[in-house]
């Protein structure tokens, strides 16, 4: 933090947060099995996964909403799985930003600072400091009836900061905004984050919200984390089957060495392996793959222009694959075009089909499973 | 997922008033009414009372003026006679409202409520006044029509069915309320399906409304059977069971052996038979509730 | 909008059942008020329509004069009323939140048995009642009176409190845990805030129904002076011989309309939302 900044809402007290095996049994809510997690001091830190993985159970822990069958959580160090969601001092905005309806704005901004019992002048003094910050500072007056879905958002993030929070906990903040307004709010709050050097966990089902915004992405299924690493290599070298095609749209291709698609799938990565591929899965990014030369004979079944490029679906004998072509090219290509096409193998990802693990080729031709990443199942999951 | 303030105990201890109330005033008074049916007690004396086993019950059964089927004929008349007229009121006038706009359906409604907010004793003394040969609106509104003055409430083949139409009166209204509430969440777009479909109107209330609204109407219809059984203020107030028993229900009838005859121990084997009854039927009434919402959801 | 459309002859027979429903609902309390407020001498054989002079005189005998039943019983009903109605709300705004935000596993059956306790009219409660309070010496008391009418009111209120209840999110109660708030500072200045509407319309219905009350407490006061005014209007009618005093009865059942059609005109778009029981009744 630099000296002598003017920023008056730089939150010196952000925390570091630490979760260490949470688990929560299946009952009113997702289960989670032996989760954990650590976020730095000022870290944006995105949690991303399908609905019922449990990132809304793990929010719920940190606040201490859900009792967990085992784990800790810990501010800073300090053990406060005790505590009361009152005394935890995080801020929190809800997926439905949960304002008070019979509260003005400027009485659900002061509201966490009335139950701190802070000093009435002073409290209006940062209620109209944070609300100029958030830009709501000509709507003090008005009921939540009265706002827009943007300004209600705005309203729920300046109470969630008020008070100074110790932690920031994001719950799906942009779902319920409109298109358009959700990538402008999301800048926002990433600027915002980064100015305030919050801590910050953001929770959300949408990959690429999750990727535009946070240090490190933690991709969630079925109760656990099955990768935490930084959105770009996430996206380049997934360390999961799972996260591959959790991340990415159009989604990631993938081929078994074994069954229906084996043929093609061998066929790609003869250059790479030397034990022939036996129980791996092959993926390839629909913009990983090039069309127009090559020795793969492909035939066309369907293009959709999508703007800037076409996705082209095409069948190499019984299996078939997904092609980002770029708009003038695609335009060209008709239903039943017979094309050549080719995969650069440094491109292709490679996992263990049973256990879904990220799997590394050395450049003598020997499988090296990747021991960063937790498994997830191959191709069960 | 809400922790609190004493953990499991707290929905307890919230539920320790309300319950304690309850109990005191509304189940141990039944509880007891049980043990005094099977006892000899009289107003004057309710300790140290002899156990007698079912006489009570046989004494109620073979009581002659009024004799028990007759008083079971009145009750079930006048309770068949208030449930039919307030179901078809409340249900018909539910449905004419559905079909106007919202804003005159709600000034209307609140003119039809207003029986529904009245004491059932002054409703009781105000359709006795209606019905009064001398001053009464009935027998003007008759004789602008040529017929002659009727003694509504003195004639025996009249009363009983004089008293229906006043507690029809007085029951419709919560009827009315809860199916317009029922109608209320009918979505629209089904209703609009039918007209799509080319149904006329009494079809779509017929296949589409009805169906959709069987669990209240079946909440109405309970709610009516049950206080047209238990209705005994506005008879009191009307006829106080005349002429000659010729309007003594149960309910005047538990109070007739109790009050009148000092006979607490027959007082309370009449009210066993009409509480046993209304508990039964609110409990087929919750069986069939849950069996249609489980068929809906 | 209008939701089905009609044809010209549906509109006229619609036209006619709502006029004369509108008839059938008020025409007998204008009755009631032409009687009231006529001199007696015009209330006899062969009766006008409208009254031919206007006084209030039956309604001053009624409150004033020494053949009336005073002030004293509506004071009476009232005080029976509005304190049920107090205790029916905070009985039931408890137990309303209990049943709305704890899942208990008797909780389901605990609603079932208060929903079939609500269907008991007050009627089948004469006898027992009275039975109870002579055996606890509770008999004649105002408190046995009042209790006897909360109770009546309870399961209902409790119906729709939890109603009311689940209806607030819980997420708001979260917000505030997370805003600092403790459990006092939750429920006064989120929860309850959200629930008085609720509250208002069990008060209002408690107190409507002990105000009303005439069977309770016919059989559970025999002091008239105790006596609410349902009971002490039975003074104008001489069963033997059919004698009724009807202006002064038609009076003080004028009276007596005036605080529940009062309370119901300023509530009643409240008391209607609530749909009676058909906003409570769900799972």
């Amino acid at each position: 933090m630099s000296a002598g900044s003017a920023e008056p809402y730089e939150v010196e007290l952000a925390m570091k947060l630490d979760i260490e095996g949470l688990t929560v049994e299946y009952g009113q809510v997702a289960a989670v099995h032996g989760l954990n997690l650590t976020v730095g001091h000022g870290e944006l830190v995105a949690l991303v996964g399908p609905s019922g993985c449990g990132k809304t159970t793990t929010l719920g822990f940190i606040t201490g909403f859900i009792r967990p069958k085992a784990g800790r959580v810990l501010f800073d160090g300090v053990d406060v799985t005790a505590l009361a969601p009152q005394r935890r001092g995080i801020g929190y905005v809800f997926q439905d930003y949960a304002i008070y309806p019979h509260m003005t704005v400027r009485e659900n901004i002061r509201f966490p600072l009335d139950a701190a019992k802070k000093e009435r002048k002073q409290a209006e003094r940062d209620v109209d400091e944070i609300a100029g910050l958030m830009g709501v500072g000509n709507l003090l007056a008005r009921r939540p009836h009265q706002l827009s879905g943007g300004q209600r958002q705005r309203v729920a993030l300046a109470r969630a900061l008020v008070k100074k929070p110790v932690i920031l906990l994001l719950d799906e903040p942009l779902s319920n905004l409109d298109a358009h307004l959700r990538v402008e709010v999301r800048a926002e709050i990433r600027r915002l984050q980064l100015d305030l050097k919050m801590t910050t966990v953001f929770v959300t089902h949408d990959q690429s919200e999750a990727m535009a915004i946070a240090d490190r992405v933690a991709v969630m299924s079925d109760g656990n984390i099955v990768a935490l690493t930084a959105p770009a290599t996430l996206y380049t070298r997934p360390p999961s089957l799972f996260s591959a095609r959790f991340i990415g749209s159009p989604q990631i291709n993938i081929w078994a060495t074994d069954g229906p698609d084996e043929a093609l799938a061998r066929r790609v990565i003869q250059p790479l392996v030397r034990d022939g591929g036996a129980g791996l899965l092959v993926g390839v990014r629909p913009e990983d793959v090039e069309i127009g030369t090559g020795e793969l004979e492909a035939v066309v079944t369907l293009t959709e222009p999508l703007g800037r490029d076409f996705l082209v679906h095409l069948t190499v004998g019984p299996s078939s694959i997904r092609v980002l072509v770029p708009a003038e090219e695609g335009q060209h290509l008709k239903l039943d075009d017979n094309v050549r096409m080719r995969i650069e193998p440094s491109r292709l990802h490679l996992f263990d089909a049973a256990t879904g693990r990220r799997v590394e080729i050395d450049a003598a031709g020997a499988r090296r499973l990747d021991e960063s990443a937790q498994g997830d199942g191959g191709l069960a999951s | 997922m809400v922790r609190g303030a004493f953990g499991r105990a707290t929905p307890w201890l919230l539920l320790a008033l309300p319950l304690l109330l309850l109990f005191l005033f509304l189940l141990l008074p039944y509880l007891l009414t049980f043990f005094y049916s099977t006892t000899g007690a009289t107003i004057g004396r309710l300790f140290n009372v002899k156990e007698v086993g079912l006489k009570n019950f046989q004494a109620v059964f073979s009581e002659d003026a009024p004799s028990f089927i007759s008083v079971v004929a009145v009750t079930a008349i006048f309770t068949a006679g208030t449930l039919f007229g307030s179901l078809a009121l409340g249900t018909g006038l539910a449905l004419a409202l559905h079909t106007v706009s919202a804003g005159v359906r709600s000034a209307l409604l609140a003119i039809y409520l207003i029986p529904w907010v009245i004491a059932a004793v002054i409703i009781g003394y105000t359709w006795r006044l209606i019905y009064d040969p001398a001053i009464g609106l009935a027998n003007s509104v008759l004789g602008m029509v040529g017929i002659g003055p009727l003694d509504w409430l003195t004639e025996q083949g009249i009363a009983l069915a004089a008293l229906v139409v006043a507690n029809v009166w007085a029951g419709y209204g919560i009827v009315l309320l809860v199916v317009s509430g029922a109608l209320a969440n009918v979505p629209p777009n089904i209703i609009l399906a039918g007209q799509v479909d080319g149904a006329s109107y009494a079809r779509i209330v017929r296949r589409v409304i009805l169906p959709a609204i069987r669990p209240t109407f079946l909440l109405a219809a309970l709610v009516a059977l049950v206080s047209g059984l238990n209705t005994f203020d506005l008879i009191y107030a009307m006829t106080r069971g005349g002429p000659l028993y010729h309007t003594e229900t149960m309910a005047l009838e538990m109070y007739r052996l109790t009050a009148l005859k000092g006979n607490v121990g027959q007082g309370a084997a009449v009210t066993v038979i009409l509480f046993t009854i209304s508990l039964a039927l609110a409990v087929a009434y919750v069986i069939i509730w849950r069996r249609e919402t489980r068929k809906w959801s | 909008m209008e939701l089905v459309r009609l044809s010209g002859l549906q509109r006229l027979a619609r036209a006619a059942a709502v006029g004369l429903a509108l008839a059938f609902a008020v025409l007998p309390l204008l009755w009631v008020v032409s009687i009231a407020v006529r001199p007696g001498t015009q209330a006899v054989y062969p009766i006008s329509i409208l009254p031919t002079s206007l006084t209030l005189d039956n309604i001053t005998g009624v409150l004033f004069a020494s053949n009336g039943i005073g002030l004293g019983p509506y004071r009476n009903a009232a005080f029976y009323g509005l304190s049920s109605a107090v205790i029916t709300a905070v009985a039931s705004t408890l137990g309303g939140y209990a049943l709305a935000r704890y899942s208990m596993r008797s909780g389901e059956a605990l609603l079932i048995v208060i929903l079939a306790l609500s269907f008991l009219p007050s009627a089948s409660r004469i006898v027992p009642l009275f039975i109870l309070t002579s055996a606890t010496g509770l008999y004649g008391t105002a408190q046995a009176v009042i209790l006897a009418y909360a109770a009546g009111s309870i399961p209902l209120g409790i119906w729709l409190m939890a109603g009311t209840f689940r209806q607030i999110p819980v997420r708001l109660e979260q917000a505030a845990r997370i805003d600092g708030a403790g459990t006092v500072l939750t429920m006064r200045r989120v929860v309850l805030p959200l629930a008085i509407p609720g509250i208002l319309v069990v008060a209002t219905l408690a107190f409507i129904d002990g105000w009303n009350s005439f069977s309770l407490p016919l059989i559970l006061i025999p002091k008239a002076a105790a006596q609410p005014y349902t009971v002490a209007l039975q003074r104008y009618i001489q069963e033997i011989g059919y004698g009724i005093n009807w202006p002064l009865l038609s009076a003080g059942s004028l009276v007596a309309l005036l605080p529940v059609l009062s309370v119901f005109a300023i509530l009643q778009r409240r008391l209607v939302r609530v749909g009676g029981l058909g906003g409570a009744i769900r799972g």
